[in-house]
């Protein structure tokens, strides 16, 4: 695990996880657009994507269903990990559609939360 | 056959050639033969002529009159199609459907009577009436046959005969079925197509009746279901009241309403029935609306709080001096602690009204927090009695419910302390749980003025208050909820102590 794109657009969180991450020894890129987040996920290599929900211009499903333009359902569902404070049972069935991991904000364990960010199969 | 004997197919073919070509050398000497009348036959042929005209004359008029007897007979549209069939004329008909549509409805009516006496009415939809109705309009004979694709909701078997008819509120279709492949005849034809003419007046009576005295009986229901009480009077006599046995002299609480265009009736609607609907109502939409509002809250405070607690303990942790190091953990803390309230706060308005298993003290304990700005500098405590341990009081209840009646209880304790001084710091309101047999009684207890004896009574009721800003609803919405619970909340004075205490029972786990 060497490059983690974060897309979050709450500044406080944004610059926390980080800095948290950073901490932990990855190198994090982030985003709080969901435009630009796809641009850099179709242009640039990441090990892991945590993506927020609700993004201000479109929603993280929105990045997720861009990004099979590059990759298979596959990889997706072990590079993507959502984190939404809106975890609906609509919303997370939605998420296993994508087979993707999803972490309720706010995290119950900031430190289980950033192991399982930074483990490579993401899945629990 | 032709090939069985061929040898005989061939002689008859050669006689045949040899006649036909023996005819056409015959010179054409005899005039052909013509029909022509004798001055008796041409007679005959009239006096038939015109019995055919006397028959087909009576023939109508049969018609006519039995259509009229029709016309008077029939009250409903659901005995139409049976009164059709009756028609002599068209005896030979097997089935007979009308259907009717009123304009502007999502479905139509269809009633249909067969000969064998079966008989039946059923709902048709706007798309397959109007298919219909359009392709009946358009077509000339009007005879169809099953192989419309809309067999399905007509039960008609082979050749059927239908026509519409355009009213001013209705589209009405009537069609004719012998359940077989025969043509109809020409004249049955005729005879179908001419009924349209009678049945459109007859039509236009019996629907717009029908509609007016479904629009009666509806406003009939409805006054007598109206929640509170009704009288209509004209000239002081009772016309109509949805409440037998009881006159409205005896209610203070009066509206009059004349009724326009019937000279001296009047209706008078009471208003003193103690279970006031609208005061539910009102409550009600008070809550949903309350609960959506939290929820909103909720998620949008959640991301700040969030990121107030991570940037805080990513600080806590940097942080070297110690100072710097416990106040960055007490913003954590404290941005927890709001996660936490807001989110109790939306759970206990959630929409779900189902019953599930609750700690009853640590239920008290999270209502008592939430009255916490109200109950300022007032002692709160809570008294287990007859219970071994706090921790084993579980009820199964309507969380959302009971959260309200105790928090409405509680902000009335505290309320009262308040009216009567300003320095509370001595007074005190004790939540009981007191066991008795296989249920508990929750009892809000405060020493604050009470209630005086004359308003006992009344304090249940909508609208009572005596505090200068109530609505007067607080204590009729608990005992509202509290009837939700199968429960009732009692009241009595703690004479010869002060205040007063609030109670209500519900059986344990």
């Amino acid at each position: 695990m060497n490059k983690i794109l974060l897309v979050e657009d709450e500044p406080l969180i944004q610059k926390s996880l980080k800095k948290l991450l950073e901490k932990r020894g990855v190198e994090v890129v982030v985003e709080s657009r969901g435009r630009e987040a796809i641009q850099l996920i179709l242009n640039q290599k990441f090990d892991r994507i945590i993506c927020d929900l609700m993004l201000q211009d479109i929603s993280g499903f929105d990045v997720i269903e861009e990004s099979k333009a590059r990759f298979t359902m596959a990889e997706i569902s072990k590079l993507f990990i959502i984190i939404t404070a809106y975890s609906s049972p609509h919303v997370i069935e939605k998420a296993t559609q994508y087979g993707c991991l999803l972490l309720s904000k706010p995290f119950e364990n900031i430190e289980e939360a950033l192991t399982i960010f930074l483990s490579e199969g993401a899945k629990i | 056959m032709e090939d069985q004997n061929p040898a005989g197919i061939k002689e008859v073919k050669k006689f045949l050639s040899f006649k036909s070509s023996e005819l056409a050398s015959l010179p054409l000497k005899v005039k052909p033969l013509r029909f022509t009348k004798s001055s008796f036959e041409k007679k005959i042929f009239h006096a038939l002529k015109n019995s055919k005209k006397d028959f087909d004359l009576n023939h109508k008029f049969q018609f006519k009159e039995e259509l009229r007897k029709i016309l008077l007979s029939t009250n409903e549209v659901k005995e139409l199609p049976q009164a059709i069939l009756k028609l002599t004329s068209l005896s030979s008909f097997e089935s007979c459907h009308v259907l009717v549509h009123e304009k502007g409805k999502p479905v139509g009516q269809n009633y249909f009577y067969t000969n064998s006496n079966y008989e039946e009415s059923k709902l048709i939809d706007i798309q397959s009436f109007n298919s219909l109705f359009s392709l009946v309009k358009k077509s000339k004979n009007k005879i169809f046959n099953q192989s419309l694709n809309l067999k399905n909701d007509l039960d008609v078997v082979g050749n059927f005969l239908a026509k519409e008819i355009d009213l001013k509120n209705y589209s009405v279709i009537y069609l004719m079925s012998r359940n077989s492949f025969l043509p109809p005849s020409q004249e049955e034809q005729d005879l179908f197509q001419s009924l349209s003419i009678h049945l459109q007046p007859l039509l236009m009576k019996i629907l717009d009746k029908e509609k007016n005295d479904l629009k009666k009986e509806v406003l009939i229901k409805s006054l007598e279901n109206f929640p509170e009480k009704i009288f209509i009077k004209k000239n002081s006599q009772f016309l109509f009241t949805n409440h037998q046995g009881s006159s409205p002299v005896e209610n203070s609480h009066l509206m009059v309403f004349p009724i326009e265009g019937e000279e001296n009736t009047v209706m008078e609607l009471s208003n003193l029935s103690k279970d006031t609907i609208s005061t539910e109502l009102y409550h009600s939409q008070r809550v949903s609306l309350l609960g959506e509002l939290l929820n909103t809250l909720q998620h949008e405070l959640s991301n700040p709080l969030f990121g107030l607690n991570l940037t805080g303990s990513l600080l806590a942790s940097d942080a070297t001096d110690e100072e710097t190091k416990e106040i960055l953990g007490d913003i954590c803390l404290n941005a927890n602690r709001s996660q936490t309230i807001i989110k109790n706060f939306s759970n206990l308005y959630n929409d779900h009204q189902e019953y599930k298993k609750i700690q009853l003290y640590k239920f008290i304990e999270e209502v008592i927090t939430l009255t916490k700005s109200e109950t300022k500098e007032i002692q709160k405590r809570i008294e287990c009695i007859g219970f071994e341990s706090s921790d084993t009081i579980e009820i199964e209840t309507n969380s959302t419910c009971l959260t309200q009646i105790i928090f409405n209880l509680i902000i009335n304790a505290a309320q009262a302390i308040k009216s009567q001084n300003t320095r509370v710091q001595n007074n005190r309101i004790i939540i009981k749980l007191i066991k008795v047999n296989k249920s508990v009684t929750i009892a809000v207890v405060d020493d604050g003025p009470g209630v005086q004896n004359e308003l006992t009574s009344t304090i249940f009721e909508p609208f009572f208050t005596t505090k200068d800003f109530g609505t007067g609803l607080g204590l009729s919405i608990c005992q509202n909820l509290a009837r939700q619970l199968e429960s009732k909340i009692h009241f009595q004075n703690n004479s010869p102590f002060p205040g007063a205490t609030f109670s209500l029972n519900l059986p344990l786990v």
